[in-house]
């Protein structure tokens, strides 16, 4: 194992414990007094000593056990489930298990657990630290099993481990907290040796997260949780037109003269008002008029010049990134060919927990505390806009209200620093859900022309596509093509034998992001509602299509027969009802869904029910990963239905949930899960209920009504 | 000065009395279960009992609970309020957490005013928005506190 395994080098410090962050008290406090009945609740029990075994791992000598997690926690669950690998290692008990979110400094944020991707994206945290976190398990293990053996005067060989103990057939038991203190001044073993899976005993059973219960008492601390003292408020207003800057600062200054307003400060794309409360500044910033150098091509920006730029960049060339026999020749002679061209709309994150930043600076040390999916991100970025060493900024990481790719950036921690910088405060920048949805970074809007030909037979022998939308990760990268604008793309899931697969980059002047799934929410919509176009052009049922083309393959065809037999293919569960199949992979996970879906003689369809096989390979949590599937069904769905952000002389036109809504409870239909029992090595689930969804939709609305989209959001076309 | 009663404890406030309750609860008395989420009235993640009835914080002014009794998350410690979080804890209803807090409290209010409600009136009552979309959860656990205890 690799000597990034200690960490006692270049982790200097950790803050917002798992439960509560208590580092000041509210600064109003002043304005309000308890007249009877307020109870002190500042008791301070007795708190054992914690030993480090230098692995992410504290023991203290009560037996509590506590692993740091420093990846984001976003609702995905991932900290109960890397407690788990660990605790399974380790022979831990379940019950002695606890969890703390660690921020990260810029020396070894980039190597979470010695590797691995700075950022908690992608569905990966499981599935790329799947080993090493069952390395620190088990070295864990074997320095408590070291530190028992040496007082015991015996060969480690002699002893064995279950639930938190260490036991000999003479000497008896001793627990993990015994042990604690002597294990943390052994060596940590370089090559630990792992359990053989099938005596796993915690791995793949449905264990309860460790954070629900401070969850429902409102104790969680997200970002907008956070107190410091003396802390001040500062409300974001951004130009309105996308990309332009403010410039009347000096009368916005001047125009707060006579409020509760301490400073207006400007930031890239707008300012910052700064109050003592943050209700005092939100009022303030509403009544100020911020004037801005928006240029006539910034302001001649629309949604119609967006549609009409991706069907201008489709008719180019391209650049080629897939190719297989001779998809021209295969198409020239195929005995039917269809032809097909996809769209989608940009799309708003808006996680619950707006954007949302407290910055506190003390000479050129700057700390952070912020709910974000790449705390080295916020480090990197915060240094190289403000032009000040990585080493002198500290992230906090705090619970997440909601991540899905939004929070991977660093905008709101930029002004958070400003605001604190100029003010001399420390400040908390927080956002207006209006802000939050007009200046987002947008799931790229993309389109796709599709192209398949049948042999008489009705065999797929020809595939010729091409997408076409902007790069997320942007110029200058070190491959000529954007993976994530191909991801689910590039390579089909079906044995076509003439493939001509290409991409065409197109800037379209819109910020744009990561958004949960990336580049499959809308490639699986283009792939997998022209794979049912192909079948119903050769009149074949598209889910038995779908198995003729993936029939060498005894993985993938496991997944369509999982959801065939789930959804009882053919009959719906719901009389007049119609079913639509699609069928993803990504980040190692493959998924198949059916959708159940009706349309009413009104033109008003309703989703009924949603049933999704899973081959996520070994489980770790079976309860996180039906979990998981559920919410990203729910949020592909929200997008399917009625997801859209649209622009109009430069400027988003949504603002909040009722131009831009979600789907409700009473709008969300239930989410069959079937998990396929696998022992291939982990994938993620994050994602990977999200982008089969709006196909599996679509294609049951072509199956009641023969209408195909082919352009999102579905109230396009039918009442939702 | 106002006097008011949150979570059972009675405050003289010389907060103005234009500031919204969610604002008061936050930032002034340190309770944080109450969260921002949409400021107009739309979302309910900002959802308290205000003398035992669902309000969004958000649209409630510090003036209009004078001589009223709040409720938040951190209050609801109740028998029936046990009863809820523990069921939320039981059947994982909770993703991101954020939104819970107003989920919580709504199905105490539902689940005091219709102890066996039916999915239509979960439908009606449980309307705080979860981006997550443990929403299918969330109606697992209205119907698991809604059980009589064996
Ligand atoms: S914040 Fe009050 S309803 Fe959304
Ligand atoms: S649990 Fe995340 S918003 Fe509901």
């Amino acid at each position: 194992m690799a000597s990034e395994m200690n960490r006692r080098t270049f982790i200097k410090a950790t803050v917002v414990g798992f439960t509560g962050l208590t580092i000041g008290c509210p600064d109003n406090s002043d304005d309000v007094e308890p007249i009877d009945g307020g109870a002190d609740t500042n008791g301070d029990a007795g708190v054992p000593e914690s030993y480090s075994l230098d692995l992410w791992i504290n023991i203290d000598a009560s037996g509590k056990i506590t692993v740091q997690i420093v990846k984001a926690e976003m609702g995905q669950g991932i900290s109960t489930g890397i407690a788990m690998i660990v605790a399974e290692e380790l022979d831990a008990a379940w019950k002695d298990m606890y969890f703390e979110l660690v921020g990260e400094f810029a020396e070894n944020a980039y190597a979470p657990y010695g590797f691995g991707s700075p950022m908690t994206s992608a569905s990966t945290s499981i599935s790329v630290n799947y080993t090493r976190l069952r390395e620190i398990g088990a070295a864990a293990r074997e320095m408590l099993v070291a530190a028992a053996a040496a007082r015991w005067g015996v060969e480690p060989a002699t002893l064995t481990t279950a639930e938190s103990t260490v036991l000999h057939p003479s000497h008896g038991s001793l627990t993990y907290g015994e042990l604690a203190e002597d294990a943390s001044n052994l060596p940590v073993p370089q090559e630990p040796t792992l359990k053989d899976p099938a005596r796993f005993k915690l791995i793949g059973t449905p264990a309860h997260r460790l954070d629900t219960t401070d969850m429902v008492n409102g104790k969680s601390v997200f970002g907008q949780d956070v107190v410091l003292p003396g802390m001040v408020y500062g409300a974001v207003r951004h130009c309105s037109v996308l990309g332009a800057h403010v410039t009347n600062l000096a009368a916005l200054q001047a125009a707060i003269a006579d409020t509760a307003a301490m400073a207006v400060v400007q930031i890239p794309h707008g300012i910052v008002v700064v109050a003592p409360s943050i209700w005092q500044a939100q009022k303030v910033a509403d009544s100020l008029v911020l004037e801005t150098d928006a240029t006539p091509t910034q302001l001649a920006l629309s949604s119609d010049s967006i549609s009409s730029t991706l069907a201008e960049c489709l008719t180019k060339p391209g650049l080629n990134v897939h190719t297989a026999g001779d998809a021209p020749a295969a198409m020239a002679a195929a005995e039917t060919t269809v032809e097909a061209v996809y769209e989608v709309p940009l799309l708003a994150h808006e996680t619950m927990e707006p954007m949302v930043c407290t910055a506190r600076v003390d000479g050129d040390q700057i700390e952070l505390w912020l709910p974000t999916q790449g705390a080295a991100v916020v480090v990197r970025d915060v240094a190289a806009q403000l032009q000040i060493p990585e080493a002198s900024i500290t992230v906090h990481a705090t619970h997440l209200g909601g991540g899905f790719g939004r929070k991977v950036k660093a905008d709101y921690a930029v002004q958070a620093v400003l605001a604190a910088r100029e003010t001399g405060e420390p400040v908390k920048v927080m956002w207006a859900r209006k802000e939050d949805v007009q200046h987002d970074f947008y799931r790229p809007a993309f389109t796709a022309e599709l192209k398949g030909g049948l042999d008489a037979q009705g065999n797929l022998v020809a595939w010729m596509t091409k997408n076409a939308g902007p790069s997320i990760l942007g110029d200058g990268l070190p491959f000529p093509v954007d993976p994530l604008s191909i991801a689910g793309f590039n390579q089909v899931l079906y044995e076509i034998p003439n493939q001509q697969i290409d991409h065409v980059a197109c800037k379209l002047g819109v910020p744009v992001g990561f958004w949960r799934s990336i580049g499959h929410s809308q490639n699986a919509f283009f792939v997998e509602g022209f794979i049912d176009e192909l079948a119903v052009a050769s009149g074949q049922d598209p889910l038995a299509f779908r198995k003729k083309l993936v029939h060498n393959d005894p993985r993938h065809l496991a997944v369509l027969e999982r959801v065939e037999a789930m959804s009882n293919w053919g009959t719906p569960s719901v009389p007049g009802a119609a079913q639509g199949v699609s069928f993803t992979e990504g980040s190692g996970t493959y998924t198949a869904q059916v959708a159940e879906v009706s349309v009413d003689p009104g033109n008003k369809m309703t989703v009924h029910k949603v049933y999704a096989a899973v081959d996520c390979g070994r489980v770790i949590n079976p309860d996180a990963v039906e979990a998981q599937i559920q919410g990203g069904v729910v949020f592909g769905l929200s997008a399917a239905l009625t997801g859209e952000i649209t622009i109009q002389n430069g400027q988003v036109q949504q603002s909040n949930f009722h131009d831009c809504p979600i789907l409700t409870l009473a709008d969300t239909p239930p989410v069959e899960v079937g998990i396929v029992d696998s022992t291939e090595p982990p994938g993620g689930v994050g994602e990977l209920g999200v982008s089969p969804v709006a196909p599996a939709v679509v294609n049951a609305i072509h199956a009641a009504t023969g209408t195909r989209i082919r352009r999102l959001p579905i109230s396009r076309h039918f009442g939702t | 000065m106002a006097s008011i009663k949150i979570n059972g404890v009675g405050y003289a406030v010389r907060t103005d009395p234009q500031k919204p309750l969610l604002w008061f609860l936050r930032e002034d008395l340190g309770l944080n279960g109450a969260k921002y989420g949409c400021g107009i009235g739309l979302c309910g993640t900002c959802t308290v009992l205000l003398d035992g009835e669902p309000v969004k914080s958000c649209q409630v002014t510090v003036e209009e609970i004078t001589g009223k009794e709040v409720t938040t998350i951190e209050g609801l410690d109740d028998e029936l309020g046990q009863k809820v979080k523990a069921a939320w804890i039981e059947t994982e209803a909770s993703q991101c957490g954020f939104c819970q807090p107003g989920q919580v409290l709504t199905a105490a209010h539902l689940l005091r005013t219709t102890p066996q409600p039916t999915d239509t009136q979960i439908d009606e009552s449980m309307t705080t928005l979860c981006r997550c979309g443990a929403y299918q959860r969330i109606r697992a656990a209205v119907h698991a506190a809604a059980k009589p205890e064996e």
